[in-house]
């Protein structure tokens, strides 16, 4: 099984380069079509002519865009993003700081977003048609329902601006001062959060309340098991198509967190991706796409990975 | 901070503590919102709040929100306001203002040659530099950082006209210029002309930009940068002026989204915000933990014109627009009121305005339509597009309602929303008929018209020499840049001013303030003619 898996993986991850070469093309190309002169943004409306010229041959921007695309690929290739044109630092240092930021936020949604949606799910399925299906159905559509950004600032003005309890910007490493950090965290992790646990609540709703009318259940009943038990027997078959779903999320949620970045001040990879376009800097804004891209990329595989695993028709183990 | 500093600074307080309550007294207001045109000689100050008894406290970390990141802190290099800010707290110009005079910063004297060519400036001899450089600040370093600043002619036109710099004395610099430039002094209070240390910036990597934690002589030094994050800068100990600064330290974050920026002063995670929005000004004036600041002035909005395009070339078209536009409406529309009216860049109470009484171009639809049909009705059939953009206010109101005066009028017109980075391509390329915009504060006259006008400058408004009265604005802008004497010059740009009244290259529309949020223990702010924060006058009370 093992090496199966193995070859599986390696031929996800092949398959995963041109997608890569593919996107630096786009991303590269689609951003030089956008308006905008970087140099201009940089230096202002009453620039002199003449810096304004020496700043763009600085860019490299009077290079023929092959030659500027071959430039940024063979150093990115090497590892180096470039640096970028609104404050000359490398933009593969800016990344490294700002990564675990925006990872420590997603993480904060994960976790918020799961520990609602199983025992949410599981609630509602079982009590099928009670009150508490009715609650879990209403979060479920208010949740996919209300947008992130306004969720983000209602909290922000409710916790942080009137009762005080939490800070409304900022952000503290949980692993330099774990109290601080999720103090910091846990209203952008509930805003982040919401909209995927509502969509994994219904969908975890459905599938198991699918599952629990499945026949093997009734022979598993006619034995005597416990309802808990039984329960136990229907969700793990129910979690394999929700696990792809939680795995697809969990990009979302990675998205997700440049508007959540922005109401809450942190300081990730959304707010130097926004900063990157507003200021044309296009080094920047293709070492950030090509960061999120490779993450895309690989949450992808490990979800198949994990699906594999999970569903022994594709492991050929029936 | 050292036991005996804070000694030090005590004796200060105490001797200061008086002058300074009656110094800080004097500029409070009630902030309440004007546009009907009143403002202050110099962009004015007024806190909500005033300040309490007992005079100023040392001590203290004042949590500031910024409206961006801090892009780059070389000071010679680096275009962005938010690091200008933290900038002019840590390094030094040789002058500075005082009431809209000049004063003495690092210079404690100057002397400008009769022929207006040759500026003599002597130094303080107690400047020092902060650690780890830690010696006297000297006039080659004056010389040193001119170099460095101008390599490759980084400077353009503001430096072109210097043709040396010359250590005359241990603490004596002078300039030499190719020809008299006006402009020249008002500008060395900018900062980008800072004093820095060599060794400081070759420890760093000696490159122009390279220089990313600044060394200076000012009350404030950088302690640390996490870049998106915060910076902080720390008190001087060895600054040269007893006591000050008042705070310990300035923990600067940037906080992009405006309502987050408000929301984190109202629930007291910082202590100052720049960059309040009209709308939320009242806000924080309405809350018993927050307070304003006003700084009148700050922008300067206006319908830029291309005087080369169709139909904006016809003067008979702007002077028609100019008598359309509602400027009082615009303010309230677009900050709420925190702003004036304007019918020229400088404020009334400023040496660079001129009363243009009657003259000037008010709201008269009836006179506009008079205008349009005297000269054969021009925009029959036509459709005025006006650009603008939706990410800052000013512009974007401007526009809008524009349209809607110029609807009213019977004139056709819409707005071409674009994206900020591509209006200002357009401008700067020339790609518009009329688009409305914004400029900052500038200090000198020179600043704003020569390079909207001159042919030799970026001629922003493509103003030609066809255009009514063009040899002469030309020829007003090249005097106010070779006379020296202050009052020539402010005759020169009256003239011109006249001049911009009637042809019309440009339609000014409103002056709007810069709004500051304060925690209500925040005392100290002293706006002033310069955007640069100077925390050294700050401090929080209890």
């Amino acid at each position: 099984m093992v090496s199966r898996l193995q070859a599986f993986l390696v031929r996800r991850l092949l398959w995963a380069l041109p997608v890569l070469a593919l996107v630096s093309v786009v991303v590269f190309g689609l951003i030089r079509l956008v308006p905008g002169d970087p140099a201009i943004v940089m230096l202002g409306a009453d620039a002199d002519p003449a810096r304004l010229a020496a700043v763009r041959e600085e860019m490299g921007l009077n290079d023929p865009i092959y030659v500027q695309y071959v430039d940024y690929i063979t150093d990115a290739i090497r590892g180096d993003l470039g640096r970028s044109y609104v404050d000359d630092q490398a933009v593969s240092a800016a990344i490294a700081s700002r990564l675990p930021r925006t990872l420590f936020l997603t993480l904060a949604g994960f976790f918020v977003s799961l520990s609602i949606a199983i025992p949410a799910g599981l609630l509602s399925a079982t009590n099928r048609g009670k009150a508490l299906d009715g609650v879990g159905l209403t979060f479920g559509l208010l949740g996919v329902s209300i947008p992130n950004f306004w969720l983000g600032i209602v909290l922000l003005i409710a916790f942080g601006v009137n009762l005080g309890w939490l800070p409304v910007a900022g952000y503290a490493s949980p692993l330099e001062d774990p109290v601080a950090g999720i103090r910091y965290l846990l209203l952008p992790g509930i805003t982040l959060g919401t909209a995927m646990a509502a969509v994994v609540t219904r969908m975890l709703r459905s599938e198991l309340l699918e599952e629990l009318r499945r026949e093997y259940l009734d022979a598993v009943r006619m034995k005597g098991v416990s309802d808990l038990r039984v329960l136990g027997h229907a969700t793990k078959n129910a979690f394999i198509p929700v696990v792809t779903v939680i795995g697809m999320q969990f990009g979302y949620l990675l998205g997700g967190s440049v508007v959540v970045e922005q109401v809450f001040t942190i300081p990730g990879m959304g707010q130097l991706l926004i900063g990157a376009i507003r200021s044309r800097d296009y080094i920047t804004l293709q070492g950030v796409v090509l960061v999120y891209t490779t993450f895309f990329v690989v949450v992808n595989v490990v979800v198949d990975a994990a699906y594999f695993y999970l569903n022994p028709k594709l492991r050929g183990d029936q | 901070m050292a036991e005996d500093s804070t000694a030090d600074r005590r004796t200060f307080l105490s001797a200061v503590g008086g002058a300074a309550a009656t110094a800080l007294a004097g500029c409070t207001g009630d902030g309440t919102p004007t546009s009907d045109g009143t403002s202050s000689p110099i962009p004015a100050t007024e806190t909500t709040v005033s300040t309490p008894e007992g005079g100023p406290q040392a001590g203290g970390r004042l949590r500031v929100g910024f409206e961006s990141e801090l892009t780059g802190l070389d000071p010679h290099t680096t275009e962005s306001v938010v690091s200008w800010v933290v900038n002019f707290n840590i390094c030094e110009t040789l002058i500075t203002f005082d009431e809209g005079a000049p004063t003495g910063r690092l210079a404690t004297d100057w002397e400008i040659g009769d022929d207006g060519r040759t500026y003599t400036f002597t130094l303080a001899e107690d400047a020092r530099f902060h650690p780890p450089v830690d010696r006297e600040l000297v006039a080659e370093d004056v010389v040193y950082s001119f170099e460095r600043m101008n390599q490759d002619g980084a400077m353009g036109a503001d430096l072109s006209a210097v043709e040396s710099v010359e250590a005359t004395g241990e603490y004596e610099v002078t300039f030499t210029l190719a020809q008299t430039f006006a402009p020249f002094f008002n500008f060395l209070g900018r900062v980008p002309w800072v004093v820095v240390p060599e060794e400081a910036v070759e420890e760093q990597g000696g490159g122009l930009g390279d220089f990313q934690e600044p060394v200076g002589s000012g009350p404030f030094q950088f302690e640390e940068h996490e870049p998106g994050d915060h910076l902080t800068l720390t008190a001087f100990e060895d600054y040269r002026e007893d006591g000050v600064p008042l705070l310990d330290a300035v923990e600067i974050t940037p906080i992009p989204d405006a309502d987050s920026r408000v929301a984190a002063l109202r629930s007291g995670d910082v202590d100052m915000v720049r960059g309040v929005g009209g709308s939320d000004a009242d806000t924080l004036r309405d809350d018993d933990r927050t307070k304003l600041s006003r700084q009148s002035g700050t922008e300067w909005g206006q319908l830029h014109i291309n005087c080369s395009e169709p139909p904006w070339d016809d003067p008979a078209v702007r002077r028609a627009v100019a008598h359309v536009i509602d400027r009082g409406a615009i303010v309230e529309a677009a900050v709420s009121g925190y702003g004036q009216a304007a019918w020229q860049p400088y404020a009334e109470d400023s040496i660079w305005n001129h009363d243009l009484g009657d003259s000037r171009r008010t709201r008269d639809v009836e006179r506009a339509k008079q205008i349009l049909e005297d000269a054969g009705n021009p925009l029959e059939g036509e459709t005025l597009t006006i650009k603008t953009n939706s990410r800052y206010s000013l512009m974007e109101t401007t526009a809008d309602l524009l349209v809607a005066n110029l609807a009213a009028a019977g004139i056709d017109a819409e707005t071409e929303t674009l994206e900020w980075a591509t209006q200002l391509e357009d401008f700067v390329t020339g790609n518009f008929g009329a688009m409305a915009f914004s400029v900052p504060f500038k200090i000198d006259p020179d600043r704003h018209y020569y390079g909207f006008i001159h042919p030799d400058g970026s001629q922003f408004n493509h103003y030609g020499e066809e255009q009514p009265d063009a040899q002469r604005m030309y020829d007003l802008l090249e005097q106010g840049r070779s006379e020296t004497d202050q009052e020539a010059r402010v005759e020169i740009y009256a003239e011109f001013e006249k001049l911009v009244n009637k042809n019309c290259p440009w339609i000014s529309v409103a002056r709007a303030d810069g709004i500051t949020g304060l925690g209500s223990n925040v005392y100290g702010v002293q706006p002033w003619l310069l955007p640069y924060t100077r925390y050294w006058t700050m401090w929080k009370g209890e």
